[in-house]
């Protein structure tokens, strides 16, 4: 097995010809490694993140829905370090158990979009019909349906939860995702070794699963990147219009929306969860920053 | 095809280019995250910094309000500063015969439109358009004196006809919101300036309904077309225009009977975001909050006694964890009363409520004639609510769903119970939904097992003798039978011995966890006086209202704020 | 291009219809009646019956959607259930309000994007580069919400510079309706321009290092210059790809921030109207905005095509 992208050296883009304009610096041969560097801070963000997702299943300080109502609103102290909420649970303790929950949100989203996205671009790529052409109007049409508007139907219709508000931001995904595969896929699909398989004679399914996912799949590790920085942002903001987790629930969003009522007595709390999410965000970010990279050096 | 050349801009953009080549940023990123959160930090300690408004700005910008303020061209003079008063539920139309909505009441109710009574804000009815009244032997005749010369503000004068015609009204007109509570079998005019009122049972509440519901409001038949938009009364204000979502403005009716408050006029102003309320209020864009949305915002205020003059009382809102007493380990009397013991009512009430209020314990406020406080009937015991639970045949507890409304004190009550009930075994999901869903679902289909709701009607046990009721109350036929006989009772002290009788059995019963008292926390400018002190009418009564001045005695007994 | 032009339209047409027969379906489905909401907590059975008859909301749906599709063409829209006002008044007056915002906020976030992504692209290899790159990469990570919020602690309480809540109308003065638009816009704008710049950053970048860019350098025309010749459609191009993704999230953003800044806006009128079941209201509000969304996709493919005639060629 080759190594992995990142982990290559020594091959550099050197710029043809000295820059003069902007007093720009000569293309170095530092862009590899910096790109590296990229790549390891997005993934130790990511994965810090992912391991206080984890560590909160098993552990955290106190209770995060456990309330005392003798502590409500507290600063920071020795006890709590980041202070407490206006139900006196432990802001601490409450963000870590969301890391799980706004983690699971985003992959939630992230998922519906990506499967079936994927799968529908595959398919509108390989199959030139009626079919095809009808899903992508449709496409065109869901995306004149913010995840907004969908949310704020699946709520009427089910009552609020992580599962409507994460549905209806998936499903806005789909259109998205549908048209980024379907390029990518088509081109696949037109390529000399896709001609030669069909020539084989092989089926569709086989083609589509053997040459086309493969050559697909990183495109499709970046845009689940994307995206799941737009999910987590998404839940943010549904969760304050009330359309998405419910309040017990310690997921970020929900944290910030609540404690957006108290922001002018206690601004704290809403900076934690501000945080937390911008560096979420920010891992998740540079990883596809660093993936864009890459693809860029292979299309090369 | 014609999607084709989109999907190119969509390539483009997913395939990041955006995001081509990453250059040195790793460090420098953190280094500015970091700076941003210092930033933040500093910034968003700003508690101090909205201390330090100085009066002088928040008047600037009072001035501000009135002068840019067009919309009451009547006002000879623009000397009376206009009274903006923050609020959070915008009326879904200004007809308070049209629609249930409490939000519709609180700004038309008593300001515009007046009732024959009306109740004072203690709760203590007062005449208004009826000068006074005498009743029956029976209690079911009431003959009411209409006050002389008092005119509506498009100069029609007010006649008993006119009394007749609005109760006509209630009685032939089915979409009336509190149609069901309404006693009244007939009304005629009775000489030049009396209306006789028949009841069809003695009711000991008739005047109170009267005062306290949209039943009771007089109308101007000559304007019920326009009711929506501009309703037409003899209160001290009239509606002079609204922005939808957004404000109602009031000026001051020039021909109303009596004094006439001493501002400029009244704007409501309204807000989805209780922060940004706070805000306003700090940056002097308005004067007064008509009630805090969260009881822990009262700290930004009570700390600066200069500046402002909170206000805390308490209202008819009944919070209760209902219980679908037709489902489930429900239907049992041993679980119920385990939710009663397992449920520190006193807690909960300190989170929801921010420790302003009371626990009530059965379904009645102080303000009723018939208040009785059965708090303590059930006293908070771990140990107990389990063995009544172990008794019912649940050592191990159930799994149960918790419906909450969205509203405020909903969303901090649902989780403190949730927890308390963990405590004894019962497990509790909550499920969060609109407000139209939990009607449709929870109040008209029944279809939940707890809910979390304020019941605002004033003296609702009659809510308790209906069989249909929400809640299932196995045994409301038989309440019924006790209300009738407590409404027939002879003497008022027989009404309410009969009223308490029926409390203590819908206590004993469990059919409800009366949680506490919906407190109401106003928030306003010091200088402004005569603003109502309890949320015991549905009307945010501003017929006495003023900058600066002193209020008569009587008005503050009657629960006026003096300051 | 006329051609061109007919095509999309028929093709606008027939999406629209779709659409609106997509959102009755949805709609209709909800739970609750608009006569619930209005009876309240003192509903009986045979009341909510009654009002329903009363609406007109128990004829059949075929019936429904004809009388409000025809409505919507002929912009009779009717009267709300629950406020009895004509709902293109409540409509105009909201829309009065957001468009605007939407407006402001474009200009803003472009103002914004140029800014930080011009900056960031001509210095892209030194540490202001770096620290540019940085700072939208803060800005595009956090809701709306909360920069709404930080907004208006820090310029509308702290300093006192701008309102902090409300809309006084455009009939009550347009300086004063702008001032009170200035922090939803900025609110609005923060994420989008952020977003935007880096997409400005990196086809500055693709100038940067063109071949054709540096002829034109060593043709003796200064960086400025070239630039400004040989890059500006490139940029353009690039700005336009997101704008019809950038559109959507405006219009998401601007029902949070009308929430926030309390502004009497179409998503508060949404909302509200979501909330007391006003059905025709709704179902008039979300054909407006999947029409705006389809109608600015239809825009920017042909601005698209204005700028890169090549595009032509594909379709």
């Amino acid at each position: 097995m080759h190594k992995g992208w990142w982990q290559r050296k020594g091959k550099l883009l050197v710029s043809p010809m000295k820059q003069r304009s902007f007093g720009f610096k000569k293309a170095s041969a530092t862009t590899e490694y910096k790109s590296n560097l990229t790549f390891l801070l997005g993934a130790t963000i990511v994965s810090v993140v992912l391991a206080i997702g984890l560590i909160s299943l098993i552990w955290t300080p106190y209770n995060p829905i456990s309330y005392f109502s003798k502590h409500i609103l507290q600063g920071p102290t020795s006890a709590h370090l980041l202070g407490t909420d206006q139900e006196g649970r432990d802001e601490l303790s409450r963000l870590m158990a969301g890391t799980w929950i706004t983690l699971y949100a985003g992959f939630f989203a992230t998922a519906i979009g990506i499967f079936f996205g994927t799968l529908i671009g595959i398919y509108v790529a390989m199959f030139r019909n009626v079919i095809s052409e009808i899903i992508m109007r449709a496409g065109d049409i869901l995306l004149a349906f913010p995840a907004l508007l969908i949310a704020t139907l699946l709520a009427a219709r089910y009552g609020s939860s992580t599962v409507t508000a994460m549905a209806a931001v998936g499903i806005a995904f789909i259109p998205y995702v549908m048209r980024v595969t379907r390029v990518a896929a088509t081109k696949t699909y037109n390529s000399d070794f896709v001609l030669i398989a069909r020539s084989y004679g092989l089926g569709k399914l086989y083609i589509a699963a053997k040459h086309i996912l493969p050559n697909i799949v990183s495109l499709v590790t970046l845009q689940t990147t994307l995206l799941f920085s737009v999910a987590i942002l998404s839940e943010a903001g549904l969760s304050y219009l009330g359309l998405g987790t419910p309040p017990p629930s310690p997921a970020w969003g929900v944290m910030l929306s609540d404690s957006s009522n108290t922001i002018l007595t206690n601004p704290l709390l809403v900076l934690w969860p501000t945080l937390a999410i911008a560096l979420t965000i920010l891992g998740f970010n540079l990883l596809a920053d660093a993936m864009v990279h890459r693809l860029d050096k292979r299309s090369k | 095809m014609a999607g084709a050349e989109r999907n190119k801009n969509f390539e483009a953009t997913y395939l990041g280019n955006g995001y081509k080549k990453p250059s040195g940023k790793a460090l420098v990123l953190l280094f500015a995250l970091v700076a941003f959160s210092v930033l933040a930090y500093n910034v968003s300690s700003g508690r101090s910094a909205v201390k330090l408004i100085s009066n002088k700005a928040t008047t600037a910008k009072l001035d501000n309000v009135i002068v840019q303020n067009k919309s009451y061209p009547h006002l000879g003079s623009r000397s009376k500063k206009i009274l903006v008063i923050g609020s959070s539920v915008f009326p879904p139309t200004l007809d308070p015969t049209a629609n249930a909505a409490q939000a519709i009441d609180e700004v038309i109710d008593y300001n515009v439109l007046q009732h024959l009574v009306e109740l004072a804000p203690n709760g203590t009815i007062i005449p208004i358009l009826a000068s006074k009244w005498t009743v029956s032997k029976n209690g079911m005749t009431y003959t009411f004196t209409i006050r002389p010369n008092v005119h509506f503000s498009n100069g029609d004068l007010l006649t008993p006809q006119d009394v007749v015609f609005s109760i006509d009204r209630v009685l032939h007109d089915s979409a009336y919101p509190y149609r069901d509570i309404f006693d009244v079998k007939s009304a005629h005019v009775a000489s030049k300036n009396q209306v006789v009122v028949q009841l069809i049972e003695k009711s000991w509440s008739f005047l109170f309904d009267m005062a306290a519901y949209s039943n009771g409001v007089i109308l101007d038949p000559a304007t019920i077309k326009s009711l929506a938009t501009d309703p037409i009364g003899t209160g001290p204000y009239v509606v002079d225009g609204e922005v939808n979502n957004y404000s109602i403005s009031l000026g001051l009716n020039h021909r109303y009977f009596g004094a006439l408050p001493n501002v400029g006029g009244v704007e409501f102003r309204y807000f989805t975001n209780p922060s940004a309320e706070d805000a306003a209020l700090e940056t002097g864009q308005i004067n007064v909050i008509d009630s805090l949305a969260t009881p822990t915002d009262a700290s930004l205020f009570s700390s600066n006694h200069r500046k402002y003059v909170l206000i805390s009382g308490l209202s008819n809102g009944k919070v209760q964890l209902t219980i679908n007493n037709a489902v489930g380990p429900f239907r049992n009397k041993l679980v119920r009363e385990a939710l009663e013991y397992g449920i520190d009512k006193q807690q909960v009430m300190d989170i929801a409520a921010g420790g302003k209020s009371i626990v009530i314990g059965t379904d009645s406020v102080p303000a009723d004639p018939y208040y009785i406080n059965l708090a303590n009937y059930y006293q908070y015991n771990i140990s107990k609510a389990r063995a009544l639970l172990n008794q019912a045949g649940y050592p191990n507890g159930f799994s149960t769903t918790l419906t909450l409304p969205p509203y405020y004190y909903a969303q901090l009550a649902g989780p403190a119970i949730q927890e308390e009930l963990a405590q004894i075994g019962i497990t509790v999901h909550i499920k969060q939904v609109a407000w139209p869903l939990w009607l449709s679902q929870v109040f008209e289909g029944g279809d939940f097992d707890l809910t979390i709701i304020d019941h605002a009607e004033a003296r609702d046990v009659g809510n308790y003798a209906n069989t249909k009721y929400y809640w299932h109350f196995a045994d409301a036929a038989q309440v019924a039978k006790q209300l009738a006989s407590a409404n027939a009772a002879p003497t008022k002290q027989g009404w309410i011995a009969g009223m308490h009788k029926i409390l203590k059995e819908i206590t004993a019963d469990a059919v409800n966890v009366w949680l506490y008292v919906l407190p109401v926390m106003e928030v306003h400018d010091k200088g402004i006086i005569g603003l109502p002190k309890y949320g015991y009418s549905e009307s945010f009564d501003l017929t006495h209202v003023s900058y600066g001045g002193k209020l008569a005695k009587n008005l503050i007994k009657e629960g006026y704020s003096p300051r | 291009m006329i051609r061109y032009l007919c095509h999309r339209l028929v093709y606008l047409t027939v999406s629209l219809v779709i659409a609106s027969c997509i959102i009755f379906a949805l709609i209709d489905i909800l739970p609750g009646s608009p006569a619930e909401v209005i009876l309240g907590t003192q509903a009986t059975k045979s009341s909510v019956a009654v009002l329903n008859r009363h609406l007109g909301l128990d004829s059949s749906l075929y019936s429904q959607y004809l009388h409000w599709i025809s409505g919507l063409t002929t912009l009779h829209l009717g009267n709300s259930y629950i406020s009895g006002q004509p709902i293109a008044g409540e409509i105009a007056s909201a829309a009065e309000v957001t468009f605007p915002l939407i407006g402001l906020a474009i200009l803003l976030s472009l103002l914004i994007a140029t800014i930080l992504g011009v900056t960031g692209g001509i210095s892209y290899r030194r540490k202001l580069g770096t620290i540019i790159l940085g700072i939208s990469q803060i800005g595009i990570s956090f809701p709306s919400f909360v920069a709404a919020m930080l907004l208006i602690i820090i310029v509308g309480v702290k300093f006192q510079l701008l309102p902090t809540t409300g809309f006084s109308g455009w009939s009550q003065g347009i300086v004063g309706s702008l001032k009170s638009l200035v922090l939803p816009a900025l609110a609005l704008s923060i994420a989008e321009g952020c977003f935007l710049s880096r997409y400005i950053r990196s086809a500055l970048i693709d100038v940067l290092n063109s071949n054709y860019y540096r002829t034109a350098l060593a043709k003796g025309l200064t960086p400025v210059k070239a630039l400004w010749r040989h890059g500006r459609r490139n940029i353009a191009v690039e700005v336009l790809t997101v704008s019809g993704m950038q559109i959507i999230a405006l219009i998401v953003g601007a029902v949070i921030v009308e929430s926030v800044f309390s502004l009497p806006g179409l998503g508060t009128l949404l909302i509200t109207s979501i909330g007391n079941r006003d059905l025709s209201v709704i179902r008039d509000i979300c054909f407006i905005l999947s029409g705006f969304v389809l109608v600015m996709n239809l825009i920017v493919d042909i601005a698209y095509h204005i700028i890169d005639p090549r595009a032509f060629n594909d379709a």
